[in-house]
Parts: C-alpha cells; structure tokens; sequence
C-alpha cells in the first residue's frame, strides 16, 4: 500500500531521518523509537509537508515528496501531533474541507453554478456527517472548532482525516494528552476505523495502546531503523531496549 | 492571524440531530434549512440574504427622505462605490488573508478601461465597459496572484505596492489608453437601454441596485465552500493543503474575485463623475481602504460598508480639522488596532448578543 | 563616457541611500518581526525637520548642527511609534502591527501635511551646489558626501551588530525570539532602542538625499518601496546583502533608467521588487517555525 525507500530529511547539516524504507501493507504498523528519533519528521516526509529525498510509492504511484497536496491526492490522510484544526471554521466545515469530492468548490460554483453546488454540497455533507458520526463528535457539528476540547479536537481530526476516504491514515501520536479511559476509547475507535481496511501507520509511546492496536512495529532510533517484527519481539530485542533505557555503557552512565 | 478570525458563533439552536445523516425520501433536492444551518451561519446574521433586503429596503426608503444637499447625495454615492471596493478587499485579506495594497490601483484600471470600451464603442457600451472593468481587472489580478503565488504575507503586500507604482506610471505614460497624463475625462454617463443616469440623484438608485448584487454575491461566498476553503488557506496553508485544499488556487480566485470588485467600483465612479486620474486613486485612498475594512470589521462583509460609511461621512463632522483629516484618520486606525480588533461589526455583534441575552432572561424570569 | 560616468556616481550614491532606508527597516524586523510601513514616511519627515531646523522659519541654524537636531528628534519619533504603535500590541499576530504601522504613517504624513503644507521644500547641503570633475564627468559633491556618510554609517551599523551586546541581543531575537526571551533577552527595551536607530536611518537617509531634489510628502515613501526591492534582493536578513542589493538596484535603475527606459526610469525599482518576489519569495511558512 505505501512503499517508502531510502527517506531522508535534513534541517540545515542535522539528519533528522536517515535513509529509512518502510513497507506498510493491508495492517496496523507502529512506529516507536525514543524522543527525537525521526518518528514525527518520518510521517511529515511522506505528507509532504517537509521537503525529503529518497522514493515514495502509494499504491502503486510515484509520489513527488515535499508537496503535502501530491501526497494527499496519493491518498494519505494525517493526524497531526498537536491538533491542527481551524478555529474559524465549524467543526462541519473542518470535516468538509477534507473532502475528496471536489466538484463545484471554486468561484463558479459559488456564484453562477448555485444549484450544482449545493447538490454536491449535500452529499459532501452527508459523507461529512457521518464521519462526526463515527468519531462521536455529531452533536458537535455547527459549533466553532475553536470551542472544542483538547480530546475533541483530536476526535475531530481524525473525522477528518478519514472522511477524505484516504488510502493511508497516518496517525501521530493520537494518544497524547488523553487520559485512560479516553486512550481505551480511541482505541476501539481506531479499530473499528481499521476494520474497514484502511491501513494506518501510528506512531506512540504507550505500550499497552500499541500492543492491542498494531499488527506489527517498526523501531527508529536517530532517524534510522534499529528493529521491526511483532510487538512481543521488538519489545524484547535488546537494540530497542537499549534504544529507550540508553545502552549499557563502560563509563556506567 | 486570530485577529483576522470571524468571531465565533455557535448556532446551538439549528444544531442537526445525531441522526440526521440520512435523508428522507421526499426532501427536495436543494439543502433544507436546517442543512444549510450546517454551513455555519457568518458573523452578525444568519439569514444573511434577509439583511441584505432589509439594509437595501431601508437605504432605498430612508436616503431619499434624509438627504437633502446636493453633497449628501454626492458622498452617499461615493460610500456605495467605496462599499463595493472595501467589500472586494474583505474577501481579499479578511477572507483569504492575502493583504494587498493594489485594490486602487484595479479601481484606476476599471475606471480607465471601462471609459476605453464606452469611447470605443459608443455611449450605450456603459454595461459592456463595466464588464470588460471586472473582466479586465480579475485577468490582471489573477495573473499577478499566479506569479506571486508564493509570496507570504508581507512580501505579497510589498509585491501589490510594486504592482500600484508600476500601474499608475504605466496609466500616466499610456496616453492613448488613458489620456494626456494619465487623465481621461468626459467620460460618458451611464447609459442602460438608452436611459442615461446623468445626475447625482438619478444614479443613486443605480448604485444601489449594483450594491444589492454585490451583497448578495457576498452573501452567496459566506455560505460557500470557497469561504472555508480561502480561512483554512488564511490561517493554516500547510495542513489545509494536506488535507487536499488547493491553496494556491482559492488565493487566485478570490484575489481576482475582489479585485474585480474594485474594477466594479473604479468604472462607476468613472462614468459617475465623468473623471478618472491616477491622483483619484493615490496611496492615500489605498490607506482609506484598510482604514474602512479595519474600522468596520475585517471579519464580516458589512464592516466595509460600515466602515465606508465612516470614512466619507467623517470629513463632513470635522470641517473646522479639514488639515487634520489624515491624522484623524491616522489615529482612528490606530485606536481600532488597539482597541477593537473587531472593528465596528464587532461593537455592534456585542451589543447585540447582549441585547438578546437581556431578552431571553426576561423572558425566563417571566416564565419562572 | 562621461554619461556612463555621472550614471555610475549617481546610481551608487542613490545606491547608498537605499542601503541605508533599507537598514533602518532591516534591524528593526530582525528585532521586532515588523516591517515598518512608516519608515518611508519618517525619511519624509527626516528630511522635513532638516528644512525646519535650517531655515529662518524654524531654528535658523547652521546645516550640520541642524541635521544632527533632525537626526536627534528623529530618534526620539522612533521611540514614539514604538510606544504607541507597536509596545500595545507586540503580542498580536503579527498581521496588527503591520497595520499599526500603517496608521502610523498615515499619522505623519497627516502630521507633515498640517505642518509644512503641500508646497515642494528644499534643503541646503553644507557643500552647496558645487560639483566636481570625475573622469570628464560633472558630478555634485552632494553625491560624493552621500557615500561617504552612508558607508561610514553602515559600518558602524554592521559593526555595532558583531561587536556590543545590543547586537548580539537583536540577533539573538532574529534567530529565535522565544528562546531569546527565555534567557532573558529584554524585548521591550531592544524594541524602543531598535525603533529609534531604525527612524534615526530613515531620517539620515532622507536629510542626505534631500539637497538632491525637492521634498514633498511622497517623497520618502517612494525610496521605501525602492528600498524594499534592495531588501528583498539581497535576501532580507543579511546586512551585507542587502547593501549588495542597494548599490545593485542603484545602479539599475540610474543606468537602466538612463539609456533604455527612460520614460520608466521611476518604474525600474518596482519592477525589480516584483520580479525578485516572483522568482524567489521570502517568508515561506516552514514546518519548523509553525511547529506543526
């Protein structure tokens, strides 16, 4: 579904990702490694929002890197670490920009093609809908974005994220913030979401919420792949935990 | 950028039923109300087709009874013209976050090429020549949005400055568009299937059903998918174009859209006064413009014409200052900045949700 | 020959001026984060309080110690502007401070208008009207004083930058204004500092130019867009650069402007602005700034 081969990112002289290739399939792929291991800088090279090297391929197309809106059409949705939603905006409208049903949204569709526009704009809608639905945010729809909680916020990314109809959801961080309880219920509805087929790479640092999400990790450690297999393996290979507790050193320390 | 945000409004009341994603057999094909109740309503008014109709009813009815000099009908007419242009700026910069400094320089170039058109082709060309004003100025406008498509923020502010100075040399040293120096006057009045709208009081009624097209165009953006389209691009180009908005795009056509506007504005005043000269649409006009959009309210389409309102009314209140005009007007902006970011709009938005609380809580105590 | 000679001198006296118009608004948006919509117009004013400080209207004194009672008062308007217009909202986006700006110079113009009226002034040079022969060319000695003054200020400028601690202050806000605060950094006072060195350039660019042609009120404003495409040229940030980019835009336009296109020899400097913004735009919204 999404090949990435040999993805780097520099900022200035510092190589923040080094020559990564990652193979995402029909599944639930985890990408861990410690504070500043390229995880984030990872996802934003393949939404494009950084400019990288290296190739990227999207089911089966070619996709240009650093060009967010190429990597959308390619059929990546994001959820973005600190939620990125538009204030100004309703929560409906926030949904709706992300819809992949283009027609009649520019200048003639507002003022000569009314009709047609608000046809299209109905089923936009109602795909929209649900998606609020889904996530649990559709009593929320006419508020302003801005209103919403932390946790709502988050809810209503992923709304939007998935009512583009993407072909790969990247999720950072979703957990963060989140108390418990509310992890659990992220997790069922990633699940649930996940259920559909729609494959997802994640990255986290909560260990139980990985372990029942993900079918398989993938561990970074200074932008450069360290381990990947399962959960019970990579959690026991001993580069992974030397990656998180540091390694064991001569100096002790 | 939050201080170009529209405010706010939740909509509580028309807030649709979790349930209500599917529709029922007989709904007509257009939205229902409450769908459309989904597009959030704007700032100041949801039933925003019924306040244009209501603000053009009592302008069509009031003005003729309050105004009683021939100067009052005179700035009348140059606040629906400033209205048009400040409205076109709104949906520039308030909109679509792209602060530009040309709006008077697409004014000057409607103006010219709208009086080209009627010298060209006859008096009766009048609706040609404002089509070909709109046509010609949301060409050029588009063109230059695509060449600095790139440019952020104060750069395409300095880029549309470039824009203005270039233009006004241009119109001077182009005589035989514009004429010698830059000024074309006797330019024929407005003339529409042969009736010719020669007097300040015939061509108010004109403006204002030009005015009530623009509102309702205006009205038709603020529930449209271009409007969430050009925010998002405002106030997060990067992940609105992650999230597959063309942002470059929606930038283009609403640049080109309100630049029109000012070519719209700039061929009325034209015919209107019979006079376009570069020194009708100096910088200090380019200055009056954000001071109308500012003063009014960056975040609604009614702060330009409240704001406009101010900027041609303020002149006569302070005839004894008439030297200390651009300092007044200087400081006022700068009292807007500092103190209501809002703008007007935003005084009167306030005033008014208080009013209505005040009501509702009566009335529940009414009830209690 | 003598053509190209005068050209040459003109282009890069007017290249100096640009140079410094251009500092004067490049230190304080490395400081502040501000482009200063007023600092044409406090040229114009520069300029304005030069003519009143030599003539018998005003203080009737001497050039030198009347430009340096400009250049003083100048200051001090920096520091003006900057409690009025921009301590009040330094914490707005910046988008406020544009327009705060903006006001301010429509408030000086407004000022200078009331003030000195609309009729054209001129200012006295303390070397007169006399030119000198370069290389078979006449050339004022006006322009030659330009340079001189301008690469000497300029220096101290560039100097002051590398070498004091309100240097390394400002640079340290232009790298990264928040871990700047953070080690503490005094914003306000580098702001009041910055906004008066900035007027203090304005108006010795404009009392240097001044003898050259007459004021009137758009006079400074024209040199600010001029100075903008020399900014933007030599890539904005860079204090070398953009004097590279001045004396650049001087002489293209003085050259340019003097055997091709002369009936657009004004046009030439906007042109250049809005060709260098097209081909390479400054201020793209980068990943890292916007912390996504």
């Amino acid at each position: 579904m999404l090949d990435a081969d040999l993805i780097s990112v520099s900022f200035g002289g510092v190589r923040a990702v080094s020559n990564v290739s990652l193979s995402l399939g029909d599944e639930l792929l985890g990408l861990v490694g410690p504070n500043g291991s390229g995880k984030t800088t990872f996802l934003n090279a393949v939404s494009g929002v950084v400019p990288a090297t290296g190739r990227l391929v999207i089911d089966g197309t070619e996709v240009p890197l650093g060009r967010p809106r190429s990597s959308w059409k390619a059929g990546t949705a994001r959820v973005f670490q600190a939620p990125q939603t538009f204030e100004a905006l309703s929560v409906l409208e926030n949904v709706l920009l992300a819809s992949s049903d283009g027609r009649w949204r520019g200048g003639i569709g507002t003022w000569l093609a009314r009709p047609a526009m608000m046809r299209a704009e109905r089923t936009r809608w109602v795909a929209a809908h649900e998606a609020l639905e889904l996530v649990g945010l559709g009593a929320e729809a006419t508020h302003a974005a801005g209103l919403l909680s932390y946790g709502q916020q988050r809810l209503l990314e992923l709304a939007r994220a998935i009512s583009g109809s993407p072909k790969v959801l990247l999720l950072d961080e979703p957990s963060a913030g989140l108390n418990d309880a509310e992890t659990n219920g992220l997790a069922d509805l990633l699940l649930e979401v996940r259920r559909t087929g729609l494959p997802m790479l994640l990255i986290d640092h909560k260990v139980d919420f990985l372990d029942r999400l993900c079918d398989r990790l993938v561990v970074l450690e200074l932008g450069e792949v360290v381990a990947q297999g399962t959960p019970e393996d990579v959690w026991s290979d001993q580069r992974v935990i030397n990656a998180y507790l540091g390694a064991p050193t001569n100096a002790g320390g | 950028m939050t201080d170009l945000d529209v405010p706010p409004v939740a909509d509580e009341a028309a807030a649709p039923e979790p349930t209500g994603t599917a529709r029922p057999a007989w709904a007509p094909w257009w939205p229902t109300r409450r769908e459309h109740a989904t597009l959030r309503p704007p700032a100041l008014a949801r039933h925003q087709y019924l306040t244009v109709f209501a603000f053009i009813t009592a302008l069509w009815v009031l003005v003729p009874q309050v105004i009683t000099s021939r100067q009052d009908q005179f700035n009348t007419n140059l606040w629906i013209a400033y209205s048009i242009a400040g409205i076109g700026f709104y949906w520039m910069i308030g909109l679509a976050g792209r602060a530009a400094f040309c709006q008077t320089f697409m004014m000057a170039l409607g103006g010219y090429a709208s009086a080209w058109v009627t010298r060209s082709w006859g008096d009766d060309a009048f609706l040609l020549g404002v089509v070909v004003a709109m046509v010609a100025t949301a060409v050029v406008a588009g063109l230059i949005a695509v060449v600095v498509r790139k440019a952020q923020l104060f750069f395409f502010a300095i880029a549309t400055m470039a824009v203005t100075q270039i233009g006004i040399e241009v119109f001077t040293q182009t005589e035989s568009f514009t004429g010698p120096n830059g000024v074309t006057s006797g330019i024929s009045p407005p003339r529409i299937f042969g009736t010719e709208y020669l007097r300040d009081t015939e061509i108010f009624p004109m403006f204002v059903v030009i005015l009530t097209m623009v509102l309702v165009a205006g009205a038709a953006l603020e529930r449209s998918p271009l409007r969430r389209e050009a925010i998002a691009s405002r106030d997060n180009p990067l992940v609105a174009r992650a999230s597959g908005v063309s942002t470059v795009r929606v930038q283009v056509v609403m640049f080109a859209a309100g630049s029109s506007l000012g070519g719209l504005a700039g061929a009325m005043i034209g015919h209107w006064t019979g006079v376009i000269s570069t020194n009708s649409f100096s910088f200090d006009l380019a200055i009056g413009i954000f001071l109308m959009v500012y003063l009014g309210g960056i975040g609604s389409m009614w702060g330009p014409v409240i704001g406009a309102a101010f900027y041609v009314a303020l002149p006569n209140f302070l005839t004894s200052f008439e030297q200390y005009n651009t300092i007044i007007y200087g400081s006022l902006l700068l009292v807007v900045i500092l103190a209501m970011p809002k703008g007007l709009v935003g005084v009167i938005e306030k005033a008014w949700s208080a009013g209505t609380s005040l009501v509702r809580r009566n009335r529940e105590a009414s009830h209690a | 020959m003598d053509k190209f000679v005068a050209l040459t001198v003109s282009g890069v006296a007017f290249g100096a001026v640009l140079s410094l118009v251009a500092l004067g608004f490049l230190v304080l948006y490395k400081s502040t984060g501000v482009v200063n919509f007023a600092h044409g117009d406090q040229v114009t004013l520069g300029a304005y309080i030069a003519v009143w400080a030599t003539t018998d209207v005003g203080l009737d004194l001497p050039t030198i110690p009347g430009y340096v009672v400009a250049l003083a008062a100048m200051f001090l308007v920096g520091i003006l502007i900057e409690r009025l217009a921009y301590a009040p909202i330094r914490r707005r986006p910046p988008f406020s401070a544009v327009i705060a700006t903006l006001a301010a110079a429509i408030t000086i113009r407004g000022a200078i208008a009331a003030w000195q009226g609309s009729e054209p002034k001129s200012l006295e040079s303390p070397v007169g009207n006399n030119t000198v022969n370069v290389l078979g060319a006449n050339v004022a000695q006006q322009r030659l004083v330009i340079v001189a003054v301008a690469a000497v200020a300029v220096i101290a400028l560039i100097l002051v930058f590398q070498r004091t601690s309100l240097g390394r202050s400002v640079r340290a806000l232009a790298a990264d204004s928040e871990t700047a605060q953070l080690q503490g950094v005094r914003t306000g006072r580098i702001a009041m500092l910055t906004f008066g060195l900035s007027a203090l350039f304005a108006g010795l660019a404009g009392v240097l130019i001044a003898p050259l042609s007459s004021i009137d009120i758009n006079f400074g404003f024209t040199l600010m867009v001029t100075a903008f495409a020399a900014a933007v040229l030599g890539g904005f940030t860079s204090l070398g650069g953009v004097v590279v980019g001045s004396l650049l835009i001087g002489l293209v336009q003085q050259l340019l402007g003097g055997y091709f296109f002369t009936d657009y020899a004004a046009t030439m400097p906007f042109v250049l602005l809005f060709i260098v913004i097209a081909v390479r735009p400054g201020g793209i919204v980068s990943l890292q700034r916007s912390r996504v």
